[in-house]
């Protein structure tokens, strides 16, 4: 069997119907992980008891598993839970009815949670303790010299780290096809189940997720260039 | 007036200050000489709590505080009443030299902008940076970095400003124009507490040098008479160590 190039057309139309699921589950899961996992990386990095041993427990916890598990347990345990407690509550909504996009959204912010606040803290350590001390000395508190000073250093840093990331979620993200939630992926093998045409089906995935991602690695490029203004000058 | 009472700082089984006592009096200049690893720097870091001293006091103008029980809004006025002039510049990378010397007054102090940044200005061009306002740090020498930092220290107008060791990691050629405005700083009659090894301005400026060993003041006087009429043993070794000899015997 040759390749069939009009289905490859119907099934890269198929993919591209369903991209924004793709980035919504890619997106969501980068804007919790920078806001949770931003928390996580302050209360390491500024030694805030509680929080601080929390955040790394949960790093551990979450690097140390598959993505693809943390995506089944949470499919598991919350459509059990939800039906159970539904069921008290005597709802008539059941998990079949919730949109197992959010499911797949939660498990990949987990895993980004973790992995941003990684990276994060690395970014915030890259900022010398003498910007602090500086700070600190010309009357500025602890949280300003944070928003003043630690970070307009440290996101720079962090951001083709982030990028890498984002790239990372786009594609992580079509595990959701495990859970048959429908996002790029599944869209286009859905298409293909009644032909068999699976290979046209990755094919055109694949491409999909390759110009997503190129697009992604140039925004990120060009903010690069605008955030780091103060540091080029030194470079050239 | 800056009144420091028997300070005692330890690092791990280190004691490296063992109960210094301070007194540095309106526009006086003080500078603090000694072999390193004398508590000269941590001396000078714990005025400002940048370093949390283990037992002591201190005043300055209106604000007594025991070190080890201060709180931190007791942390915060005295530092908004210190400045200090760091050995390696510590200028905020991402922000302009103006920036840099507008950020204490607008953040902390919640100076207006406008006349934040008329009075930054004038600090610049004090130190001969007026055409440099709006350089980043990386765009600059590190005499002029410096120049920066004794700007963004003098635009907060403190009761003391703290100088640790502000020429050790310029260049020798860079030396000479961070020190004539340190000197400059100095005719203002702003109270200086320098940490140094510039024995030569020292010696011109100094309304008093304290010499330092061992994590105790060993001496202080005039600079005069620390450096041509040392009293201790200590001193003495210390001086012939880091003076120039005057004569050479072949």
């Amino acid at each position: 069997m040759g390749f069939d190039i009009s289905f490859f057309l119907v099934a890269l139309r198929e993919a591209i119907k369903y991209t924004p699921v793709t980035l919504f589950l890619a997106l969501s899961a980068l804007l919790v992980g920078i806001v949770v996992g931003l928390g996580l990386a302050v209360a390491r990095v500024f030694q805030l008891r509680v929080l601080a041993t929390l955040s790394r427990v949960y790093v551990v916890l979450i690097k140390g598993i598959p993505l693809v598990i943390i995506l089944l347990l949470l499919y598991m345990t919350m459509t059990r839970m939800f039906d159970d407690i539904a069921k008290a509550l005597h709802l008539t909504v059941r998990s079949k009815d919730i949109d197992l996009v959010w499911v797949a959204a939660l498990a990949l912010s987990l895993w980004s949670i973790a992995n941003i606040a990684e990276l994060l803290r690395g970014a915030l350590l890259s900022v010398g303790k003498g910007q602090y001390e500086a700070a600190y000395s010309v009357g500025l508190s602890r949280r300003q010299t944070l928003f003043r000073i630690i970070l307009p250093q440290a996101v720079p840093v962090s951001l083709p780290m982030l990028c890498n990331t984002l790239i990372g979620l786009i594609k992580w993200s079509s595990i959701a096809f495990v859970i048959s939630c429908v996002d790029l992926l599944n869209g286009a093998l859905i298409a293909a189940t009644d032909n068999y045409r699976f290979l046209e089906a990755y094919v055109a995935a694949a491409l999909v997720y390759w110009g997503l991602n190129l697009s992604v690695e140039q925004m990120s490029h060009q903010l690069e260039k605008r955030l780091t203004r103060y540091r080029k000058e030194a470079i050239h | 007036m800056i009144e420091i009472r028997d300070i005692h700082k330890t690092f791990g089984h280190n004691l490296v200050l063992k109960g210094v006592d301070l007194k540095v009096d309106k526009g006086e200049v003080v500078v603090i000489v000694g072999p390193s690893g004398s508590g000269k720097t941590t001396l000078l870091r714990c005025i400002n709590f940048l370093e949390r001293a283990d037992a002591g006091e201190i005043s300055i103008g209106d604000t007594h505080v025991a070190f080890r029980q201060a709180t931190a809004r007791q942390v915060s006025t005295i530092r908004k009443q210190t400045a200090m002039v760091f050995q390696n510049y510590n200028l905020f990378n991402n922000m302009t030299a103006l920036g840099n010397v507008m950020e204490g007054l607008v953040t902390a102090r919640k100076v207006p902008k406008k006349e934040a940044e008329a009075v930054s200005r004038a600090v610049l061009d004090q130190v001969g940076l007026a055409d440099k306002c709006d350089a980043y740090p990386s765009q600059l020498s590190g005499g002029q970095q410096q120049r920066v930092g004794i700007a963004r220290a003098l635009a907060l107008n403190p009761e003391v400003i703290l100088f640790d060791e502000p020429t050790s990691a310029l260049d020798p050629e860079l030396v000479g124009e961070v020190l004539s405005v340190m000197k400059a700083v100095a005719r203002k009659h702003i109270t200086m507490v320098v940490v140094t090894h510039e024995m030569s301005f020292a010696l011109e400026i100094a309304s008093r040098v304290i010499f330092m060993d061992g994590g105790v003041v060993v001496e202080e006087g005039a600079p005069q008479e620390i450096f041509l009429r040392p009293k201790e043993e200590r001193t003495r070794q210390f001086l012939r160590r880091i003076l120039p000899e005057t004569d050479y015997t072949i």
